[in-house]
């Protein structure tokens, strides 16, 4: 199953034998055989008529790019493909951060038009990372969640935490103390930045387990009492982790678009405002 | 004895009920934990709690946690205490309110058990997860992006807009100081422009038109032009292929060709305006020789394509042939002569022995002992004769008995004998005997003053002939002595910058090996070429034509000389109008 699902990620990189590899390979060669032959009087800058040319193509491939999102959406009858179309969104990304240089000349400044550039690059580069994430971590999301969905795996754990509430009444001593801690490792926002950035691993439910087989073997409580504790601890903490790595998995995608597709927009507005400033003040 | 335990519950809907249930002794346990024969659901009681015993009829209570050390409402759970002889006791627990008592036939123990209020499990932790948290949420790409596209609508469109429209002539001298229009700008102003950087309409007068030659002679008043516009015209290259495209393409958005657009270009930052590619030039000046065919002797040199493609240094320098006084521009060749009129031995008087070493008090000149750069710093004074010569060449005519020296100032010739007749009328009045001319016979009388002027003058040894030998003209009225300050009439050089280690004045001009004035010693492009190159020349310095020659410079008109000429010395200096005139 993994690899059937591994296969299927990869394949929008090797759409149609390459296809749209090559189209961006050639679209960059002729972009940089041009700019070095091109009999532009002056120095290289968007100004030129080559600039212009390269600005034109670049603007268009951004739109036709950021267009992905919109075609994704419009699910109808015809012959198309979303796996060639994301095939050829990753390959002509990188072709437009090459043209898009080009066009600037390698003139930077503090302005409105290296801020275009920038916030496309931002796009360009995360959009990189986005082909790593897409890559592996939706297969490992399903391989985590098997076929329950969050909403369920969410509802297993409330089902846990309300036993184990019942349960700790029976408890007294360092058993409560711990217990109280594993009941409460579902925070909502801490456990999401955990999720995130600290480890799945929980302590306190190894810490807790201990102190319940030293009761018991103590004597404290009884042992059946001590084996419901432990079957509810075993089963909070896999769900736990379960859930965290899930959050962890969405988190990345979710943090990954929240900078690739709001800066789609940034960039489109920026170059907006460089094309209009710089007929603007011609 | 049996217990009887009465439990109040409270319902829901508010009622309450009495639970009724009846115990056989002796020994009944209460506590938080399910396993005790009464649980008290409260959170802040101990599992177990404490116990009640009936032992040989006697009801006592007994703690049964250790940790629960407090005393229940009198009843010190601590130490157990029988409530002989007592018929009722009342104490809290957690939430709950127990009373026991002795039913009348002291048979049975009655507990009363009051939770006040409803007890039971209730979850203290809701739902532990929401599906969407307020965390998730802040990642929302469409919030981000709707934030961010208002954000820097504002910031680079909406605030620049605003500050230009409202934007004042103001005018600021702190570069970095500019108005926020400078987040449109394509880049930093040049410092010769950065009194604009806040008035963007100083120069981009109209919105979406390009800026005019017009609005930059506003400021930039008659600047000279490289060439009449016919010329200009005949030299341009008909476009093809792309760039009449491109021609095209301007005419059709009202950009102007061959403007000073076509050049400058402002916002390089410190590059400045000048913005001058390499080979704009040689739009023109490669096969000009084609294109202008039939003017190219009024154009005055030849078809350059670069630097290597140079030709020999034209230089001027006067001409005297057949009594005509005129300035040749020419290459440098054995029979080219710079006839000023000057007698002057290079070669003598950097000599290290001889007349010259010895008037220098046994020392050897050197260049600059003549020579000293102008103001400039480029190029190099004129020699006068007071400054430069006059330490060894006084004009000294005569002297008296005391031994006074009577000298004359360098002045035209006509002043000379002016001076001199007056001087030396005057000393034959005075004291006849007084004053000897030192270049003219015993005669010291007034008689025949004027070949006496003549002789102290303008004879073989005279006065001014030491210097002046070739430049007295054909009927003795006057010295045409005509120098040149600026032999190089269409290049500028910076003498300046090649003050260089190994380099001195004889790396380029052969002085040592002069011993005529009329020796034009200048040097050949060869000598440049040891170090200049065309651009893209690795280990030599990459040289352009405006490395050399400037765009904005009226080509020089050469004055008629034979007629006219001053009859003092005549310092010819050409000045092609360099830089122009600006504001």
């Amino acid at each position: 199953m993994p690899n059937v699902i591994s296969q299927r990620f990869e394949s929008f990189l090797s759409f149609n034998r390459y296809r749209y590899l090559w189209v961006a390979l050639a679209l960059m060669v002729v972009a940089i055989g041009c700019y070095v032959f091109a009999p532009v009087k002056t120095e290289h800058n968007g100004g030129t008529w080559f600039g212009y040319t390269l600005g034109v193509i670049s603007v268009g491939l951004m739109v036709w790019l950021a267009a992905l999102g919109l075609r994704k959406r419009l699910i109808r009858p015809g012959k198309w493909s979303q796996k060639g179309r994301t095939s050829a969104h990753v390959y002509l990304g990188i072709a437009l951060a090459l043209i898009a240089t080009l066009h600037t000349g390698f003139q930077f400044g503090w302005n409105v038009h290296t801020a275009a550039f920038g916030g496309m690059m931002i796009v360009i580069v995360s959009g990189f990372i986005g082909v790593a994430i897409y890559a592996t971590v939706p297969s490992k999301l399903s391989e985590n969640s098997g076929s329950q969905t969050f909403v369920e795996l969410k509802s297993q754990l409330d089902q846990v935490n309300l036993q184990l509430d019942k349960v700790l009444f029976e408890l007294d001593g360092p058993p409560l103390k711990l217990g109280e801690r594993v009941l409460k490792t579902d925070g909502v926002l801490v456990s999401q930045l955990r999720a995130l950035f600290s480890q799945v691993a929980l302590p306190v439910f190894e810490q807790f387990r201990d102190s319940i087989q030293q009761a018991r073997d103590a004597g404290a409580i009884e042992r059946d009492l001590s084996l419901t504790v432990l079957r509810l601890t075993q089963s909070k903490a896999a769900l736990v982790k379960r859930i965290r790595l899930h959050q962890r998995y969405k988190a990345l995608i979710s943090i990954w678009l929240a900078v690739h597709v709001p800066f789609t927009f940034f960039s489109m507005l920026l170059v907006g405002i460089h094309i209009f400033a710089v007929f603007y003040y011609w | 004895m049996q217990i009887k335990l009465t439990t109040i519950i409270y319902r829901q809907s508010g009622r309450q009920t009495r639970k009724v249930e009846t115990f056989e002794g002796p020994k009944l346990s209460f506590g938080r934990s399910a396993s005790n024969d009464v649980v008290l659901s409260d959170r802040s009681l101990p599992v177990k709690c404490f116990d009640l015993d009936i032992v040989d009829g006697v009801v006592g209570l007994r703690a049964t946690d250790n940790d629960t050390k407090a005393s229940i409402d009198g009843v010190d759970l601590k130490r157990p205490e029988f409530l002989s002889g007592e018929s009722q006791a009342e104490f809290k627990v957690g939430q709950y309110s127990i009373s026991l008592g002795l039913s009348s036939d002291q048979d049975m123990v009655l507990v009363n058990i009051d939770p006040g209020g409803s007890v039971g499990y209730t979850p203290r932790y809701g739902p532990g997860f929401r599906v969407r948290s307020k965390f998730a949420s802040l990642l929302n790409a469409r919030f981000l992006s709707w934030a961010g596209v208002f954000a820097l609508f504002a910031l680079f469109a909406w605030y620049p807009f605003s500050s230009e429209v409202a934007s004042t002539t103001t005018l600021s001298s702190d570069v970095s100081d500019q108005a926020p229009e400078v987040l449109w700008a394509s880049g930093k102003i040049s410092s010769a422009h950065h009194n604009f950087a806040e008035s963007c309409d100083q120069c981009h007068v109209e919105p979406f038109e390009s800026v005019t030659s017009e609005t930059c002679s506003n400021c930039h008043e008659a600047l000279p032009q490289h060439a009449s516009a016919l010329l200009l015209s005949l030299s341009r290259p008909i476009p093809e292929g792309l760039d009449s495209l491109e021609g095209l393409a301007k005419a059709e958005f009202g950009i102007e060709e061959g403007g000073c657009a076509s050049c400058h270009k402002d916002h390089n930052g410190d590059e400045g305006v000048l913005s001058m590619p390499d080979g704009l030039c040689q739009t023109c000046h490669e096969g000009l020789d084609k294109r202008l065919a039939g003017h190219m002797g009024a154009v005055g040199f030849d078809d350059v394509g670069a630097f290597s493609a140079h030709g020999d240094f034209k230089y001027l320098s006067v001409d005297r042939t057949g009594g005509e006084i005129t300035l040749v521009r020419s290459a440098l060749s054995p029979s080219k002569r710079d006839q000023s009129g000057i007698s002057f031995s290079h070669e003598q008087h950097l000599a290290e022995s001889g007349l010259v070493w010895e008037m220098a008090e046994e020392q050897t000149l050197t260049c600059a002992s003549c020579h000293a750069l102008d103001v400039s710093m480029k190029n190099f004074k004129p020699v006068e004769m007071e400054t430069g010569c006059g330490g060894c060449h006084d004009l000294a005519w005569g002297e008296d008995d005391l031994g006074q020296v009577f000298r004359l100032e360098h002045n035209s010739l006509a002043e000379a004998r002016y001076v001199l007749a007056r001087e030396l009328s005057l000393a034959s009045l005075n004291d006849p005997g007084s004053v000897r001319p030192n270049r003219a016979d015993g005669n010291r009388g007034v008689e025949n003053l004027d070949a006496k002027v003549t002789e102290i003058l303008q004879s073989k040894t005279g006065l001014c002939l030491e210097c002046h030998e070739s430049a007295l003209n054909d009927d003795g009225t006057r010295l045409d002595v005509v120098t040149i300050s600026d032999f190089a009439v269409h290049a500028t050089f910076d003498h300046s910058v090649h003050k260089l280690e190994p380099l001195q004045c004889n790396s380029c001009h052969d002085a040592k090996g002069s011993t005529e004035a009329e020796d034009v010693l200048m040097p050949k492009i060869e000598v440049c070429s040891t170090c200049h190159a065309d651009p893209g020349v690795s280990h030599r310095i990459e040289s352009d034509c405006l490395m050399c020659h400037e765009y904005h410079a009226t080509p020089p008109v050469f004055p008629k000389l034979s007629s006219g000429l001053d009859a003092f010395a005549a310092r010819l200096v050409l000045e092609p109008n360099r830089g122009g005139n600006e504001k």
